[in-house]
């Protein structure tokens, strides 16, 4: 269909009629024209004045409605044993916020609030009427929320309820290595351990970013205003099964002498790692500190609190004087009756008197007598210098926070019975770092090693320092050996023993001096530094319980037990061949008399002031309560055990003896005893250390010979 | 067939429908309403016999037409070509911030799932776990460790069988 518009009817047009149609038609498009141009003039002039006058206006207000500002999360660092399992991680949480200018009911809004987030709901329903009533447009209802809350409270769908990601730090082993990892603040500002003491590498720094959203909230484009810095992850040399046999073990041992706390440090003796650090008692780390809870839980008593060692320190003295003197092991020291008159005084023996003994008996035994004299040997300057060089007074570097130096006066403070009593390890205050530290020098040949709690950081291993030589590897030799002995025949031989290792260490028992009546009590710091296995030792162990009491306090009753039971484990962990035969130890317990190793108690009350006096550390922990100790100085010690490997069997019949074999190869055994005609039983390789029969025991038909071999 | 709309001017009508004075005088009685806008024109159907008309061969409107759709094609190429990356990056971008939100999700669940296994693996659990199964760690001799024979002991290598003691004769 077509339209046609005519200017005249269907019988024709006049052409005056025409020209006025069309000048008529000219004028309105012209007229259409003009409004059109003005129309898009107008369009055009506001397209100027919102692009190009209020340009920066509109653009901040589309900003703020299509971007975002969003937190790049950058979470704390983790802590890692040593075989990467995570000590402590962070992990993002929910906190809850809201404005309370925003919710039509208040007490709507508590029920749904109070009872999703596990809130006292008179405590929140006025917390959001005074928020109200002042005027405040946000309030934090609860910060890092469980995750069902959140999911439960974000289901709602509430509008005045805004959620903000945080940071929480969680501890999955709960009290393992407390003290070692110590603990957190609400804002994740590192409390103690190495979270305190690394805070600087484990903080992260969060970033931001802006993100631009379309309608619906969807993200759509994101520009990173600030990258996120995550914090540094750390790998601990902790090995956190050693770590949780060492704190069983030493709860157990702390409980079983109603001890006050106590100690264990399993270290390598290489390289300073320390693979267990314990103290009892512990902390969960998860569970802020409250009113009421034992102050000492969170004290790092192997660190931070320093300690009279006792008998412990004899290693010091002895081996200064195998360095500084020309006594060997089997040189006579004349400890007498067990009295010793010192410038202005008398010391006693605490256990009768030894006689003539050797200078390995004299660590053997714990004679404070005989470390007096020997200390005397040595002299105050090497005295002093040895310490020093043993690491003493102090502190190690380890990376966590308060650690104590220990205290050892200079020589100038020195008093005329100082070298006295520093030489059974009285008048010198040391931590229990310190003292693994020594052990470690002893059982790696005379090498310093600095502690090391970190083994990397991030990706990056630390860096050992390379270890000092501080005494001559025959000294540290000798000294092994000697502290074998301690353990074979001395005070350790009751509870130092291990099935199938060799082993070597110093008991101690130190009095605690009172810091109220400034004397020392009956109560004991009883120690134990031991390694294992001795001719190659793979671990040193110390352990300390404190303020133990009476007899079955000290260091060979209370802590060697412990000792025994962290070391076996470890060595076990660790899968360190063994070196010498399970039935070579004498199973049997050995008895041993009451009063047997009073012997090891260091004296105290030599007239010096107590180097503990005015540690205010200390004070608080020798304020507990001080209990009377008994002991009956009439004991006879027991006879000494019969040990295959130390004492054979004296040979009285005329039958056929057992060969020693001891210090041949493999290849000469094997060739003499198939030579001989004797059935035998190997066990390891390179030289036949130990044997059953012992040599020279009667040999019946039909027996087994059995050597170890050990390199 | 066509429809012609044809409309008259009153004046023009005048004359040519005289014989309709009563009309006249309708409208222009005062009361009569006003005619409605359009009210003169009307449509009446014309018959045009295009049958006859034959189209005009034309051999440049072919090319023409085809220049005109390919420049059409072009110019909506040229304005795909402009448009396209950016609704494309619209649409990555939806995408990319979907993966990157999935990609924190992800890694939160793998903390949380990090923290959950080694609560798990505590050893703490696991001592509990295996004393409550009546194990414990083993005693003396219950682990034997045996050396492997070195180069110097190849003589006696033969007779090192892997049990728990070795007898040799």
């Amino acid at each position: 269909m077509e339209l046609w518009r005519r200017s005249g009817g269907p019988g024709g047009i006049s052409g005056s009629g025409e020209q006025l149609q069309r000048s008529s038609a000219v004028n309105r498009l012209t007229f259409l024209a003009g409004v059109l141009l003005l129309w898009a003039l107008a369009i055009f002039g506001k397209l100027i004045s919102l692009q190009v006058m209020q340009h920066a206006k509109y653009t901040a207000i589309a900003k703020s409605q299509q971007e975002h500002r969003v937190d790049i999360p950058a979470p704390r660092g983790t802590i890692l044993d040593r075989s990467g399992q995570p000590l402590a991680i962070s992990v993002p949480v929910d906190s809850v916020s809201v404005n309370p200018q925003q919710i039509a009911s208040l007490r709507v809004a508590t029920e749904l609030l109070g009872n999703t987030l596990n809130l006292d709901q008179r405590e929140l329903f006025a917390r959001l009427t005074w928020a109200r009533e002042n005027h405040k447009g946000f309030m934090w209802v609860k910060r890092r929320i469980d995750p069902f809350a959140s999911d439960r409270l974000k289901s709602m769908h509430l509008d005045w309820v805004t959620f903000h990601q945080e940071s929480q730090r969680h501890y999955p082993k709960g009290e393992v290595a407390s003290h070692v990892l110590g603990a957190v603040y609400k804002d994740e500002e590192g409390a103690g351990g190495v979270e305190r003491a690394l805070d600087k590498d484990l903080r992260g720094h969060a970033g931001s970013e802006r993100m631009v959203m379309d309608v619906k909230r969807r993200g759509l484009d994101s520009h990173v205003e600030s990258a996120a810095q995550a914090g540094e992850a750390l790998t601990l040399t902790i090995d956190e099964r050693m770590q949780f046999i060492a704190e069983r073990e030493l709860k157990a041992g702390v409980e079983r002498k109603h001890a006050r706390s106590g100690t264990a440090i399993v270290m390598n003796p290489y390289n300073g790692e320390i693979l267990a650090l314990a103290n009892y008692p512990n902390f969960d780390p998860n569970t802020p500190p409250k009113a009421g809870d034992d102050p000492y839980s969170r004290l790092n008593l192997g660190a931070s609190v320093p300690f009279e060692p006792g008998s412990v320190f004899k290693v010091v003295t002895l081996t200064a004087a195998l360095e500084k003197t020309t006594m060997r092991p089997d040189t006579l020291v004349a400890t007498g009756g067990g009295t010793l008159v010192l410038p202005g005084r008398v010391v006693h023996e605490s256990h009768g008197g030894y006689g003539t003994i050797t200078m390995s008996e004299v660590l053997e035994k714990s004679s404070n007598i005989g470390a007096i004299l020997i200390g005397a040997r040595v002299g105050r300057e090497n005295m002093y210098e040895y310490a020093r060089r043993l690491g003493f007074g102090q502190k190690t570097g380890l990376p966590l926070p308060a650690e104590s130096a220990g205290k050892l006066r200079p020589l100038t403070a020195w008093g005329t019975t100082s070298l006295a009593s520093i030489s059974m390890g009285q008048e010198v205050s040391v931590t229990s770092v310190q003292l693994a530290r020594l052990g470690c020098v002893i059982a790696n040949g005379g090498m310093m090693v600095k502690p090391k709690l970190i083994m990397k950081r991030g990706d990056k291993l630390e860096a050992t320092e390379a270890p000092v030589r501080v005494i001559q590897p025959e000294t540290a030799i000798t000294m092994r050996t000697m502290m074998e002995g301690v353990v074979l025949r001395g005070t350790g031989r009751v509870h130092a023993r291990l099935d199938g290792y060799t082993s070597g260490g110093k008991t101690g028992t130190a009095q605690i001096f009172d810091s109220v009546s400034h004397h020392y009590t009956h109560n004991y710091n009883a120690s134990f530094l031991g390694f294992a296995p001795v001719t190659n030792p793979a671990l040193v162990v110390l352990v300390t319980v404190h303020n133990t009491s009476g007899e079955n306090g000290q260091g060979a009753d209370a802590a060697a037990p412990v000792w025994s039971a962290i070391m076996t484990e470890a060595l076990r962990m660790l899968d360190v061949r063994k070196d010498i035969p399970e039935s070579l130890i004498a199973k049997k317990p050995v008895k041993v008399k009451t009063g047997e190793f009073d012997g090891d108690i260091a004296i105290a009350d030599l007239g010096e002031p107590s180097i503990m006096d005015g540690d205010a550390t200390v004070k608080q922990l020798l304020a507990e309560q001080v209990k009377p100790a008994a002991k009956d100085p009439d004991e006879i010690p027991a006879p000494l055990p019969l040990l295959a490997l130390a004492t054979p069997p004296p040979h009285v019949s005329e039958e056929p003896m057992v060969p020693d074999f001891r210090g041949k190869s493999m290849r000469d055994v094997v060739e003499e005893t198939s030579a001989a005609g004797l059935d035998i039983t190997i066990e390891g390789s390179g030289v036949a250390r130990a044997q059953l029969p012992p040599p020279g025991a009667p040999l019946r038909r039909g027996d087994k010979i059995r050597i170890v071999f050990t390199r | 067939m066509a429809t012609l709309a044809t409309f008259f001017k009153r004046s023009d009508a005048v004359a040519v429908t005289m014989g309709r004075p009563e009309t006249i005088r309708a409208q222009s009685d005062p009361f009569m309403l006003r005619a409605l806008p359009n009210d003169d024109i009307y449509f009446y159907a014309k018959k045009i016999d295009n049958s006859r008309v034959v189209r005009q061969a034309d051999p440049a409107a072919g090319s023409e037409c085809w220049s005109a759709v390919g420049a059409a094609g072009i110019l909506l190429l040229l304005g795909a070509s402009i448009i396209a990356p950016h609704a494309g990056a619209v649409l990555e971008g939806y995408k990319l911030e979907a993966l990157r939100q999935e990609r924190v999700t992800l890694i939160n669940e793998r903390r949380d799932l990090d923290v959950h296994e080694a609560e798990l693996l505590s050893p703490e659990r696991l001592n509990a776990l295996a004393t409550k199964h009546g194990l414990t760690s083993p005693v003396g001799d219950q682990v034997m460790h045996f050396d492997v024979p070195t180069a110097t002991d190849a003589s006696f290598a033969s007779n090192k069988v892997p049990a728990r003691n070795q007898s040799v004769r």
